[in-house]
């Protein structure tokens, strides 16, 4: 039989630093937005803004 | 920012007000870009505060509530102008631009159908759900989980597995509907690479929630509130629970 799992084993990566990662990963997320508005705003009017 | 001798609650307050207007021109997306330096202020406000000792909202609990507002806010706001404004300059302008570039969806044949907008009768389903529903209810819970609310810890969650759902089965209508969105009878101009590279960013959210939500201690999040112990059983609680009176349970049962 396999032995149970042990609840009290630690997690690979501490609580504290999957809070951080994550919290980081979504101001990323934020930037990355953030310069795609600015990327779709300019770039449409550029590239298209004067043609027929 | 003022090396001023303000205190650590105005700093805070302070931080707060820039924070939430970045927030709102980062969501409105066109002018995305305007709102990143006041986001950068309001943060460097409220660092200030939680450096002074201010009991303040801890900073992961900031960036999670404003990405999540600022990513349901953006799609809420494109897709809204698809859903009831197809025929405005606006939406002409930038969506077909958008679409020639990305996803022809946005750009094939668009407003030639009764409502307007996009005409792939797929994408059109997933913009009306989204817009009546999963926005609505992602951006309740996001403001929630801001305001410090307990029940939007959960509301979080849920509405977390929801847009992975929403974006699983969005993508899955592309590829199923390949011709019209990347394929050759579309062809926008940076392909299925420029697509990927595009739609990325938006697909981290429901990764990063999950991820940030199943990890985190709701204690950590709200610790001014009461939170059942750890390793409570049902036993435990009834024992430390306050007796019903007896006319209580005369009202209970009627």
């Amino acid at each position: 039989m396999r032995p149970v799992a042990d609840p009290t084993t630690p997690m690979q990566m501490s609580e504290e630093r999957v809070v951080s990662v994550s919290a980081w990963l979504a101001v990323a997320m934020v930037a990355l937005i953030g310069i795609e508005g600015l990327i779709t705003v300019f770039w449409v009017l550029i590239r298209f803004g004067w043609s027929a | 920012m003022k090396a001023s001798t303000s205190t650590g609650a105005q700093d805070y307050e302070r931080g707060e007000r820039w924070t939430k207007i970045g927030v709102f021109f980062v969501g409105s997306i066109l002018l995305g870009p305007i709102g990143i330096p006041f986001l950068v202020y309001g943060a460097l406000y409220l660092r200030r505060a939680q450096m002074a000792g201010y009991h303040a909202r801890p900073w992961h609990v900031t960036a999670i509530g404003a990405s999540a507002i600022i990513a349901a806010g953006g799609n809420f706001l494109g897709w809204s102008l698809d859903m009831f404004a197809g025929r405005t300059g606006v939406y002409e302008n930038f969506f077909a631009g958008f679409g020639r570039m990305f996803n022809a969806a946005y750009f094939l044949d668009i407003n030639t159908t009764y409502l307007g907008g996009t005409a792939a009768p797929g994408e059109k389903s997933y913009i009306i759900m989204a817009v009546f529903m999963l926005w609505p209810m992602r951006l309740v819970a996001a403001w929630g989980f801001l305001q410090g609310q307990r029940w939007s810890f959960h509301f979080m969650k849920v509405t977390a597995w929801a847009s992975a759902i929403f974006y699983f089965g969005w993508i899955a209508n592309m590829a199923v509907h390949f011709d019209h969105y990347l394929g050759a009878e579309a062809a926008p101009l940076y392909g299925v690479i420029g697509w990927w590279i595009y739609i990325t960013p938006w697909l981290m959210e429901p990764v990063i929630m999950l991820l940030y939500f199943y990890t985190v201690d709701p204690k950590s999040v709200f610790p001014d509130r009461e939170f059942a112990p750890v390793g409570a059983t049902e036993a435990t609680v009834a024992e430390n629970a306050e007796p019903i009176s007896s006319e209580r349970k005369g009202a209970l049962h009627g």
